[in-house]
């Protein structure tokens, strides 16, 4: 395509949503819920439909040449080299029209869902600015192809998110998990900043293909390669919410619904999966960055598991699962499975975003009620929500055919045979463990919301949700379904429409733990992973739904401790507050309270007191008296004289 | 056409002979009044603007530093003392932000009428005539009379508007600027003397390089201390870290701002403050330009230190004023990182956070002013869910905060990025304990506006009412600028770039200059 | 610089020469007689004219001065080489004057106030005023002790010149026995000098010192002595001890007299004796007394600025105020002879002095003129909570007051900082740094207190009730305010005026 179109097409793609912000923003209050709502949804349409433009042009564009950087104008320059330069630049290539595709899609679906979710808020107007603005944000990030200008866009998603996760600012609750979303966010941007000094003063460019034109700059494996790494790896950690800076994302819950959709679903959290395949020429060289990312990733993924089966909050459960999945397409690209983890990427931003919409249903026919031990026999109730929800579930728990079942046993396939000496098998076994996990949590949420007796009486007053927020569910649905079997079949030399469309992006070069399975392999890893998702789904059933007393009988053998780590969350948030945020608090109290008054103000004060006090014995000497001037000045004379004339020569 | 005229005389002057036309000007009639001083700041504003336009057809004087419409006249002939102006990349950006904060405070007095309305229109122009010749001069004792000079007006001005407290805040800024820059006066003293050239002209003294002179020895434990020249060094780092401030010479700065009415705050922390920083650029780096590399790390030691130390007081405080005073105090610290690590990327991004800082710290004190006006406290906690009550106020609030801490895509993190580059450049950990005081920011800077806009409304503010227009339009301007420099900041390094390269090269010898490019 | 060498002249009727040498002075002179004989005829309630004529006779004095400013070039000696017609005295004269006409113009609104308005109080500051320009001529140690006494006796009469007003009473006794004590020194110091010398004429003393080998013991304790008699009479520390109280008893119109004129007057004739007669030349005398001017210069700086920190009478905090500036200017004396290594002497301490000297009166005068002029009836104003508020009241006043201090201070864009520029920039150049430091040490303590006056006149008042009841300010005063205002920015501005005049007058300065 050429750099006009180019241009034309990031440029609408990115002014839409701005606009829509904008709108919403200054003049939603007054222009009223109506056009809000309009100008909310078909900005984002609009913006679906020029990247369907994109898909289109990337996918006809000749081979070789579907990638196209295109510069909108000198952002800064301070003389280039290892002096800043940085232009206002945005790619299109296979990775970013992918990227493009799910966020306004998806995005697209949610902001209408939200057409009907916040029909009673009165900050609508405020909403949907916000929302708009995450989008334009996200698109930014991807289209970015400037290391700043990637940074900046990272930072506006984080700022977006900000915003909408302290939505209803009047409770402290979610004003705080806003702040602390934020300032996790921060620290990963610092990671972000860092990589990218070390990167501009190495290969005296900040422009993403020029940085990967100049690897040579970079010793393979070297400690230089494994920092900006493993730097660029805390950016990612943290947007992604994996371990250690995964805490803020449960508590982001407290967003409107359709917020934890497209932002702690869908788009944002999987930022960080983006940023790692979009860096894959740097990982390649950094074995040891790769093999952190990946064993990270995977405990994060068993952490989050553990956690979501005895979580309560019917959100928050959906958070764990959602960590989790991260956690294994973390794991994929840090074993060099970048378009497994794509992949998985973009089926989890599908059901992952019907799953918190179908909550949001049950959610608001409880009239914000989200425990779940309140819940329970809705499926007669609700049925549309409650077919979705099942259909997602089932894609999240990898059941057979279902979209989540090519995607997961996909990307655990490469797990297999990737990586050297035993690593690989371990943390091939934990991903099949984690399978499991994902089947137990999956359905334990399922049964115990939809199956079972109604908890309480209010279950029996509820109504299925309006069109609004049913209409993209349903689709949504429908895709959890579907949507995998036309791209990807997790058997090599099979169909892999997915992974050849990514190919030219990831051709450049190749992980060394990387490795293609055989058949045979794959074909024993898919029945193996199949199996593992099945067994899950099984003992959910057994215990959840069935209740089965021996089924309870074990779980009652487990070590006391498990259920008590899994239920507060490993104590994360009580651990970092003990020794992080405390101890800064009563530096910051000590310094206002000790060292600003006796320290930095003591010095100044002291000689100020000093003084006077050698000016009130001046006065004294100033007795008024005569006789007193007299001596005094004899003295001095007689001092002066004698100790000039006699001593002092 | 730009030459036969002295532009930059007519920057001190017009300000100058505006405050004494005003002492004609009845005074009852304060619309008058404030049509004189707005006319005055604004014409100052539109000929730095000219200036900033004309600047790369000016061409410029030779020597070290290139300098543009200068002008020279002989002043005190017998000691080689000259009226000589000039400005270059650097400076004429500070000029430009000195214009914008004054023509601000003017709208900012216009708007409520201030008691003894004309005797405060005097002290602002005064004071605005003081910070051009400060930033104008090229002799070192011209200068010194500019920089002394301003506290006068300053002095006046503080003494007669503010808190309960301002007397003794007021005397304790005096008092220790007056110490930094007495020092500094002996320095340029020496300076002189030492000179080959014998003059106080910039230009003349770096013409001959004065040598460092032999290390001072301690009269009994013999020990070799100092070089004269270093001393000299120290003194003017004195007086400009004073002037910053950087810690721990600050206690002056958070009294002093608590005590200052908004309206001046706009144009004293707008600039006054970045004086400092300005004298380090300007003739830090050319003076002393091997004593500035010598102790590079312990002045970026410093730096840093107040970086981390502003924020955690700002964390600590609960007074709005006295936060945003701190705030500014870890801000400036980013600026002076920046100058110290000598590098052409820190000295840039210095220069663009400068103006930023001057932007956003007007911003967030008239914001604060606001809401004191309208809630009659100043406590943190006395105050929250003004969101509610005030819509606009939030916006402009929340996008001058999100420039207060850094945030990517605002103009201050064009700045910040580029200093922490130069910290980098000179030592990694400079720049991950700057990234230490980043993570800070965004700390205190959510406390600040969270805790006022955020969580359920105190009946205390249940009465206010949100920005009228007058307010709103103060506000604009900086809240544009804050957006746009993010996108756009090229322009600024455009000009400031070629002169820092200028001044890196004086530094660090074989840095090749990226002037030329 | 070589003195002129003037041989021994036999005792001779003054001719028409010295008359013409001695014209500012006869003139004054004239108008001081005519003044005592006008009091007689004059009519109690039409004092005013006195001043009037005080004044008049002030102008043809300054007009005389600046005629002979024209024609005394190259200067001479004249009276049997005892007094010096030249520039330098001319420009002291002339500083000389201007105070005096600024005191003569204050003086009777404030006398009236008070209830004290007496004929001989004009003549009594032109008496005094005499004796300072003699001071400011002599080349004759005899001569220098009568103009002395002759300025001493004015002035013990003025201070006590509020005759039911006990503290005045005890201020003119303090001054008068102190200052007796005082002269009992000089003339000490003169005797001893004349001892070893053999002659009383500044130039002879010159040329015996530089034609001695070995510096005499007695000689040293003379010249010494001889500086304490100055030192006490400019009040430097540690012979100040009289100044604040005779400054705070004395009328303020008083004050404001002779804190500028007697320091103006016998600074000048300090620079004449010290810097050119036991200064420079060959055999480097002044090495020896040099460390006891910079001694004194640093306690006068030290006492005077830190015991100003305490107090609340604003006449005792420019009286101390007042031992500071002293001190600096006697770095300029001390630092005026030394002989930088390019050989000559530097110049550049003398003209600090003058153009310190200069800068000093305008602010002083300045300064004290406010509280004269604003003085109510009956008591002075005096305690710093008279002066509270003063900018709501009257606002150019008060800012003009602060433009003094800041002055003072040594703030720029005044008179006050290029005179301890200059000052510094003299000590720095002749080697002295430690000197300067320790100017400039004393200086950021000087700023509190005066700027500690100045914030009290910018408080609000409190109310009413305790607000002091300043009185009119009137057009003589008005006149004076903006004159002395006038003049503390053109000296800090247009420096150049000044300093070309000082240099000049310096080229003239004979011994």
């Amino acid at each position: 395509m050429s750099v006009d179109t180019a241009s034309t097409l990031v440029i609408l793609v990115l002014l839409f949503p701005l606009l829509g912000a904008a709108l919403n923003g200054f003049l939603g209050a007054m222009l009223g819920r109506r056009f809000v709502n309009i100008a909310g949804t078909v900005s984002i349409f609009a913006s679906f439909v020029v990247a369907c433009f994109v898909l289109a042009n990337v996918v006809g564009a000749p081979a070789g040449h579907s990638a196209i950087t295109i510069r909108l104008w000198q952002w800064i320059d301070l003389g280039g080299g290892t002096n800043l330069s940085v232009g206002m630049d945005f790619t299109l290539d296979a990775l970013s029209a992918l990227m493009l595709m799910v966020i306004t899609g998806v995005g697209f679906l949610i902001h209408v869902y939200s057409v009907g979710y916040m029909e009673h808020d009165p900050g609508f107007a405020r909403f949907f600015s916000y929302m708009n603005f995450f989008i334009f944000s996200m698109l930014t990030l991807v289209l970015a192809a400037d290391l700043v200008i990637l940074i900046i866009g990272w930072a506006l998603v984080a700022l977006s998110s900000y915003l909408l996760i302290g939505f209803w600012y009047d409770r402290p609750t979610a004003v705080l998990a806003a702040r602390k979303a934020f300032i996790t966010q921060v620290i990963g941007d610092i990671g972000l900043v860092i990589a990218a000094f070390l990167i501009v003063l190495n290969t005296h460019t900040l422009s993403l293909p020029n940085i990967f034109a100049r690897t040579q700059t970079f010793p393979a494996g070297g400690a230089l390669v494994t920092g900006v790494c493993v730097l660029l790896a805390i950016g990612a950690f943290a947007k992604s919410a994996q371990f250690p800076l995964h805490t803020w994302l449960p508590d982001a819950m407290e967003g409107p619904t359709p917020v934890s959709a497209l932002i702690h679903a869908a788009t944002m959290v999987t930022a960080g999966v983006y940023l790692i395949a979009r860096f894959h020429v740097l990982f390649n060289l950094a074995p040891v960055a790769e093999g952190l990312v990946a064993c990270i990733g995977m405990g994060t993924a068993v952490m989050a598991g553990i956690i979501a089966l005895s979580q309560i909050d019917i959100k928050r459960v959906i958070a764990y699962s959602t960590m989790s999945q991260i956690g294994l397409m973390i794991y994929a690209v840090g074993i060099g499975a970048y378009s497994a983890g794509m992949f998985h990427f973009t089926i989890h931003a599908v059901f992952k975003a019907l799953l918190f919409m179908a909550a949001g249903n049950v959610i608001h026919a409880l009239h914000d009620e989200q425990d779940i031990r309140l819940m329970g026999g809705l499926h007669a109730r609700m049925r549309w929500t409650h077919l979705a929800f099942g259909a997602g579930s089932l894609s999240l728990a990898g059941f057979l055919l279902f979209s989540g079942w090519f995607s997961k046993e996909n990307l655990l396939g490469f797990g297999t045979v990737s990586g050297p000496g035993a690593a690989p098998w371990i943390l091939y076994v934990v991903g099949v463990g984690v399978n499991v996990l994902t089947g137990l949590y999956a359905f334990r949420l399922y049964f115990t919301v939809f199956q079972g007796e109604p908890q309480t009486a209010r279950i029996f007053a509820v109504k299925e949700a309006g069109r609004a927020m049913l209409v993209p569910v349903v689709i949504l649905a429908a895709l959890a379904v579907v949507v995998a079997w036309p791209l990807e079949f997790p058997l090599p030399n099979t169909l892999h429409i997915f992974s050849d469309f990514l190919s030219p992006v990831f051709a450049g070069s190749q992980s060394q733990l990387f490795h293609e399975p055989g058949l045979g392999v794959a074909a024993i890893g898919l029945v193996v992973g199949s199996a593992a998702s099945l067994i899950g789904i099984g003992l959910a059933l057994r215990l959840w739904y069935e209740h089965r007393p021996d089924a309870q009988l074990v779980l009652g053998r487990l070590p006391r401790v498990l259920p008590l780590l899994s239920y507060n969350k490993f104590y994360f948030d009580e651990i970092y507050d003990r020794t992080l945020v405390q101890p800064v608090k009563a530096v910051a109290r000590t310094a206002r309270r000790v060292v600003e008054p006796d320290v930095m103000d003591g010095w100044v004060s002291g000689v100020g007191d000093l003084l006077r006090g050698f000016s009130l014995d001046l006065r004294s000497i100033q007795t008024g008296l005569i006789r007193d001037y007299a001596s005094l000045f004899t003295v001095f004379a007689v001092v002066l004289v004698v100790v000039w004339v006699f001593i002092a020569r | 056409m730009t030459t036969h005229i002295p532009w930059l005389t007519l920057l001190i002057v017009i300000p100058a002979g505006a405050a004494i036309l005003l002492q004609i000007v009845p005074r009852r009639s304060t619309a008058m009044v404030k049509g004189l001083t707005l006319a005055a700041t604004a014409a100052g504003a539109i000929i730095v603007g000219l200036l900033l336009a004309w600047m790369p057809g000016n061409k410029a004087s030779g020597g070290p530093l290139p300098l543009h419409f200068a002008e020279t006249h002989a002043w005190l002939p017998a000691i080689n003392t000259s009226y000589h102006l000039g400005i270059d990349g650097v400076s004429a950006w500070l000029l430009a932000l000195n214009a914008g904060v004054f023509l601000l405070g003017a709208l900012a007095v216009s708007r409520k009428s201030t008691d003894r309305l004309r005797f405060y229109c005097t002290l602002l122009l005064l004071t605005e005539a003081a910070t051009t010749g400060v930033l104008l001069s090229i002799d070192l004792l011209l200068f010194y009379m500019f920089w002394e000079g301003m506290l006068v007006p300053l002095y006046v001005l503080l003494s007669n508007w503010g808190g309960e407290r301002r007397g003794p805040a007021t005397l304790k800024f005096i008092i220790y600027t007056v110490a930094g820059s007495l020092l500094m006066l002996v320095a340029i003293i020496y300076l002189y003397i030492q000179s080959p050239a014998g003059s106080f002209d910039l230009e003349n003294i770096l013409a001959q390089p004065i040598s460092a002179g032999a290390p001072l020895v301690l009269p009994i434990i013999h020990v070799a201390t100092f070089t004269p020249k270093e001393l000299a060094f120290i003194c003017f780092a004195l007086a400009f870290a004073i002037k910053i401030p950087i810690v721990p010479f600050h206690t002056w700065l958070p009294d002093l701002y608590e005590a200052c009415p908004p309206a001046v705050l706009v144009f004293f922390a707008g600039i006054v403050s970045k004086l400092g920083a300005y004298g380090f650029i300007r003739f830090g780096l050319t003076l002393f330009p091997n004593e500035m590399h010598t102790y590079r790390f312990v002045l970026a030691a410093l730096a840093v230190l107040s970086i981390v130390y502003g924020a955690l007081m700002a964390l600590s405080e609960r007074d709005l004023k006295r936060i945003v005073a701190y705030a500014s105090i870890s801000h400036l610290g980013f600026i002076s990182l920046g100058i110290f690590s000598l590098t052409s990327n820190g000295i840039n991004g210095a220069v663009i956070q400068i103006i930023n800082h001057g932007i956003i710290i007007s911003a967030l004190f008239l914001i604060v002013g606001f809401i004191e006006a309208r809630t009659g406290t100043r406590e943190l906690g006395e105050l929250s869910g003004l969101e509610r009550r005030m819509p606009w106020l939030y916006f402009f609030f929340l996008v001058a905060t999100l420039a207060g801490l850094g945030m990517p895509g605002m103009n201050s993190f064009v700045g910040e990025f580029a200093i922490m580059l130069g910290a980098f450049q000179l030592n990694w950990i400079y720049a991950v304990l700057a990234g230490g005081g980043v993570i800070l920011a965004c700390w205190y800077m959510l406390r600040l506006h969270q805790g006022l806009m955020h969580d359920p409304l105190r009946p205390r503010a249940e009465g206010v009412h949100d920005l009228h227009l007058g307010e709103a339009l103060l506000l604009v301007p900086l809240v544009a600028l804050m957006i746009f420099i993010g996108l756009y900041p090229k322009p600024i390094s455009d000009v400031a770039r070629g002169s820092v390269s200028a001044y890196v090269a004086l530094v660090q010898p074989g840095t090749p200059t990226t002037g030329a490019r | 610089m070589m003195p002129i060498a003037a041989s021994p002249v036999p005792l001779t009727f003054p001719g028409g020469n010295d008359l013409v040498g001695f014209l500012p002075e006869l003139v004054l002179g004239g108008a001081f007689l005519v003044l005592m004989l006008l009091d007689l005829v004059v009519p109690a309630s039409r004092r005013t004219w006195l001043a009037g004529f005080a004044l008049l006779g002030v102008a043809a004095a300054f007009v005389v001065t600046i005629f002979c400013w024209f024609n005394a070039n190259p200067g001479r000696l004249v009276y049997s080489g005892s007094f010096a017609y030249d520039r330098y005295a001319l420009f002291v004269d002339a500083i000389l004057l201007v105070s005096a006409a600024l005191v003569l113009m204050i003086s009777p609104h404030y006398l009236n106030r008070r209830g004290i308005h007496h004929g001989e109080y004009y003549a009594l500051i032109l008496a005094a005023t005499i004796g300072m320009m003699l001071l400011a001529g002599a080349t004759s140690l005899m001569v220098i002790f009568l103009a002395i006494e002759l300025l001493s006796l004015a002035l013990y009469v003025l201070s006590g010149f509020s005759r039911q007003e006990e503290r005045s009473q005890e201020a003119a006794l303090k001054y008068l026995l102190l200052g007796g004590f005082a002269s009992g020194f000089l003339l000490f110091g003169m005797a001893l000098v004349y001892g070893e010398t053999g002659h009383t004429q500044l130039a002879q003393i010159s040329a015996a010192i530089q034609g001695e080998r070995a510096i005499d013991p007695l000689l040293l304790a003379g010249v010494i002595l001889l500086f304490i008699g100055f030192a006490f009479k400019v009040s430097a520390a540690p012979f100040h001890s009289w100044t604040p109280d005779v400054y705070q008893g004395a009328p303020t119109s008083v004050t404001t007299f002779m804190s500028v004129t007697t320091k103006v007057a016998a600074f000048a004739a300090l620079v004449r004796v010290f810097t050119y007669t036991f200064g420079g030349g060959s055999t480097n005398f002044y090495t020896t007394w040099e460390p006891v001017v910079a001694l004194v210069a640093i306690a006068s700086m030290v006492v005077g600025n830190v015991a100003a920190l305490t107090q609340t009478s604003v006449k005792r905090m420019l009286a101390y105020s007042g031992i500071a500036q002293a001190g600096y200017i006697l770095i300029g004396v001390a630092v005026g002879a030394v002989v930088l290594p390019s050989g000559q002497s530097s110049s550049l301490g003398t003209i600090a002095v003058l153009y310190y000297l200069a800068a000093y009166a305008v602010s002083n005068i300045g300064a004290f003129a406010v509280i004269t002029v604003m003085a109510g009836r009956g008591e002075d104003l005096d305690s710093y909570d008279g002066l509270r508020g003063l900018a709501y009241r009257r606002p150019f006043v008060a800012a003009s007051m602060a433009l003094f201090l800041f002055s003072l201070g040594g703030f720029p864009p005044t008179a006050g900082f290029f005179a301890k520029f200059l000052v510094f920039t003299a000590a720095i150049n002749a080697n002295q740094t430690p000197l300067a430091l320790w100017g400039i040490a004393t200086s950021a303590v000087a700023a509190f207190y005066y700027l500690r006056v100045g914030l009290l006149m910018y408080q609000r008042p409190t109310g009413a009730t305790d607000e002091y009841r300043w009185s009119r300010t009137g057009i003589p005063g008005s006149a004076v305010l903006v004159a002395t205002t006038a003049g503390t920015l053109v000296l800090g501005v247009l420096i150049v005026l000044v300093y070309t005049a000082a240099t000049a007058s310096l080229k003239g300065l004979i011994v």
